[in-house]
């Protein structure tokens, strides 16, 4: 898993309407919360990674341009976890055997003098940033705690945004810098700047275990429904596979939220879905 | 193979975070509340103004009012949100009663939220009052200057109170579009019910209960919907004006 | 002692349309005038005129020797009742309500005395049983008679009728000019804007006949009904009987 993460590539959607789905539930109820769910979803059936595609892009914390002491300190600090082992740590609880990193400021030597920092992210996205029981966690979220505890800022608490939100409300001073799971692309790279990338990812095809759809490689995908969230990297890879001859415009399908892709996954509805790999790994282990 | 996937374990899910779906409840009613009341405090005044007034002043509150119902509701929050110098109010403190846990929301993603949507059904129940105003035919305005009535006092007495019943039904459905738009609050971090919703069946604990959290969702906002389309009828028949016709 | 009512070369016109064009007649009090005319010809503008519901061009309009245009426009009105064609009753007030409204907001008579003179109005037109009802409980003729009780509770010392009855069923029309009949006989001064002859004959004092903007012909009931001096009257007469 850990091998995984050197040369792999997750991209975290900018484009996901992920209120467009619900409001359509909102305001559909019940059949549209149905609609995407029927059969035997709910995972029972189970589902695997059949495979990995490299991406090749990579998530980094955003600060407003300019910002180069807080950049700099970021850096330091992402440097400092990994070398005390704090960033291993998560990466065991969030994409690994479960285990909690415990408390992520312990032996932190960072001072307090340089300001209050307030990041800001955007929940809903496990196992990077999510709420439990009202609270907010994930691997962005004790990384950040993790860094700024290690620089000469003090913690001042996350605020939460919706995805698109989150760098309108760094440049307008809401928040100080960004953690979640954003890819280091250049059209962002023009309006804020990037600390060192903390985290790579590859796209897995996903599969469902009980079904007979075993591939190995992109070819073995040849004429079989595959589904992606719409706006995601993982939509351009089934994309790519249209564009390459392998499957067939008509067999792709876009869901609005990764859950309910894997609900249609895990339903027979689709073949195979391409999902960032720590969203695939946490699906196959649940 | 069942047709209705719903699990035992995925309602216990639903059931120990309850509470979290009851703060979310309470942000959307707020919210709600607080929209439809701005919105009918500058959409009655500004559907008169459509009718009554003259000049720039009835031009101003037409312009503001295109503008308003022309752009996406979420443009308008963030909008609000990003471009308005709200004062620096903190944190609001909500809950805390017995059954609900205290949280806290952002106060000014609420001020925001609050004016973008209120604002907005501002400029749609301007146009429901618009139409119930028109509605009333302009005879009864005459008898009541005819018997010495200023304009005012005639529009106050004699339009004002028919055009506000006429206006229940489309009031009914203005209330149904606020309710649901709130959902668009989370844009700027507010947890409303739906993203409370969201919160849940996105932490890992919470996948495999996506359609029973959505039910629940659905079925709290149907309620919701329910109850307050009853009230209003009831408000609307408690106030009727007797047609003649035996019933 | 002035006139009570005075029309002095009263002028009007809607675009380049001349709708009124010099008007003087006068009445004093007690008289009943019953305007008559083809449709177009300006009754219900004259009408308006004089509680300034249109505000006329030229010439004057004088209430007991002041002009109309120079009072209060809700003062003029409180003098000046008018019982429209429609008649255009508060549907969302009962028959009492609506007589209430002009004596609470505009006599300033508090609520509970308010509805006693509503009350005695109502039973003036005939209608004490009704003074509950909604106006879309109630026949046209008692709709009618409340606008007279509700124009009656004001005091008025003139009186303005625009075609009460002409939207009334034939069997309704009589219970309305009856109620007419009585206030003439009480001494009220009205002006009237009707087409029923059996009440023009008997009640009026003088008869306009208004044609194309202009008093083509007035004068005595008998005379202007039996003996009129222009053949535009008698034409129009004629087609009244038709
Ligand atoms: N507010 C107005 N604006 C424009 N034109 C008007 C207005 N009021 C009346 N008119 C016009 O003035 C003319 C006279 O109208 P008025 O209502 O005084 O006639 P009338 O004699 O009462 O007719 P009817 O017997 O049909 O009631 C008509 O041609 C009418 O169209
Ligand atoms: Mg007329």
């Amino acid at each position: 898993m850990l091998g995984s993460l050197d040369d792999g590539n997750m991209v975290r959607n900018d484009t996901v309407d992920r209120r467009s789905y619900l409001r359509a539930v909102a305001a559909g109820g019940v059949a549209v919360g149905l609609a995407g769910c029927n059969g035997n979803g709910n995972g029972e059936g189970g589902v695997e990674v059949a495979f990995e595609i490299e991406t090749g892009e990579q998530y980094g914390f955003g600060v407003r341009e300019g910002e180069s002491d807080l950049q700099g300190a970021l850096d330091d600090g992402l440097q400092a976890a990994r070398q005390e082992g704090v960033y291993s740590d998560l990466i065991e609880e969030y994409f690994g055997n479960g285990d909690d990193a415990g408390d992520v400021t312990e032996g932190a030597d960072g001072g307090t003098g340089a300001g209050t920092i307030t990041p800001g992210t955007a929940p809903g996205f496990a196992p990077f940033e999510f709420k439990e029981g009202g609270e907010l966690t994930g691997f962005d979220v004790e990384l950040t705690e993790a860094i700024v505890a290690r620089t000469d800022y003090e913690f001042g608490g996350f605020e939460e945004f919706e995805f698109d939100s989150l760098i309108p409300a760094l440049q307008d001073g809401n928040i100080d810098m960004i953690a979640a799971a954003m890819t280091i692309t250049d059209d962002r790279d023009e309006e804020i700047d990037f600390s060192n990338a903390y985290y790579e990812a590859n796209q897995a095809v996903l599969v469902s275990s009980s079904s007979d759809v075993d591939p190995s490689g992109r070819e073995d995908l040849e004429g079989r429904v595959v589904g992606a969230q719409s706006g995601t990297t993982g939509e351009g890879e089934v994309d790519k596979l249209i564009d390459d001859g392998i499957i067939s415009e008509d067999d792709k399908r876009t869901y609005n939220n990764y859950e309910l892709a894997v609900n249609d996954l895990e339903s027979g509805n689709v073949d195979a879905v391409i999902i960032d790999v720590p969203v695939a790994e946490n699906f196959a282990e649940r | 193979m069942d047709i209705l996937p719903l699990q035992a374990g995925d309602w216990a899910f639903v059931g120990t975070n309850w509470w979290i779906l009851m703060q979310g409840l309470y942000v959307t009613v707020l919210l709600t509340v607080g929209s439809l009341l701005l919105g009918f405090l500058a959409g009655f005044p500004g559907g008169a103004i459509e009718v009554y007034g003259r000049g720039p002043l009835r031009s101003v509150v037409r312009g503001v009012g295109v503008l308003l119902r022309g752009t996406p509701i979420v443009v308008l929050i963030v909008l609000f949100f990003f471009g308005v110098p709200w004062p620096d109010i903190g944190a609001v403190p909500l809950g805390g009663l017995l059954p609900l846990p205290a949280f806290e929301i952002n106060g000014q993603a609420l001020l925001a939220s609050t004016a973008a949507l209120g604002l907005r059904s501002a400029a749609y129940q301007s146009q429901v009052f618009r139409g119930a105003i028109r509605s009333i035919d302009e005879g009864q305005l005459e008898a009541a200057r005819s018997v010495g009535l200023s304009k005012l006092e005639a529009v106050r007495h004699v339009v004002v109170p028919q055009a506000l019943r006429r206006s229940i039904p489309g009031f009914q459905n203005e209330f149904t579009i606020v309710l649901k738009d709130t959902s668009i609050a989370f844009a700027v971090g507010l947890a409303e019910l739906l993203t409370r919703g969201f919160e849940l069946f996105t932490q890992p604990a919470g996948q495999t209960a996506v359609v029973e959290i959505i039910l629940t969702v659905s079925a709290i906002y149907f309620v919701l919907t329910f109850l307050t389309n009853r009230t209003l009828d009831r408000v609307e028949n408690r106030f009727a004006i007797p047609t003649g016709e035996s019933s | 002692m002035a006139r009570l009512l005075a029309f002095d070369d009263v002028h009007q016109a809607f675009g380049d349309e001349d709708v009124l064009r010099g008007i003087s007649v006068g009445m004093d009090r007690t008289d009943v005038e019953v305007v008559i005319g083809p449709s177009g010809s300006g009754k219900s503008t004259l009408l308006r005129c004089v509680n300034r519901l249109t505000e006329f061009d030229a010439g004057d309009i004088r209430l007991d020797g002041e002009s109309v245009t120079a009072m209060d426009v809700d003062a003029l009105r409180r003098r000046v009742g008018m019982v429209f064609q429609g008649f255009n009753l508060f549907a969302h007030r009962t028959a009492r309500g609506n007589v209430t409204l002009g004596l609470t907001e505009v006599r300033d008579i508090p609520r509970g005395e308010a509805r006693r003179i509503a009350d005695e109005n109502l039973a003036r037109v005939g209608l004490s049983a009704q003074a509950d009802s909604y106006p879309a409980e109630l026949s046209g003729g008692q709709k009618q008679r409340v606008g007279i009780a509700r124009a009656l509770a004001m005091e008025p010392e003139l009186l303005l009728f625009d075609e009460p009855t002409s939207a009334l069923d034939p069997e309704l029309i009589g219970e309305v000019l009856e109620v007419m009949r009585g206030l003439a006989e009480e001494g009220m001064t009205m002006l009237v804007v009707s087409h029923e002859m059996g009440f023009a004959r008997s009640v009026a004092d003088t008869v306009t006949f208004l044609d194309d903007g202009v008093v083509a012909e007035r004068g005595p009931p008998e005379q202007l009904f039996e003996h009129p001096e222009r053949d535009r009257t008698r034409e129009f007469l004629g087609e009244l009987d038709t």
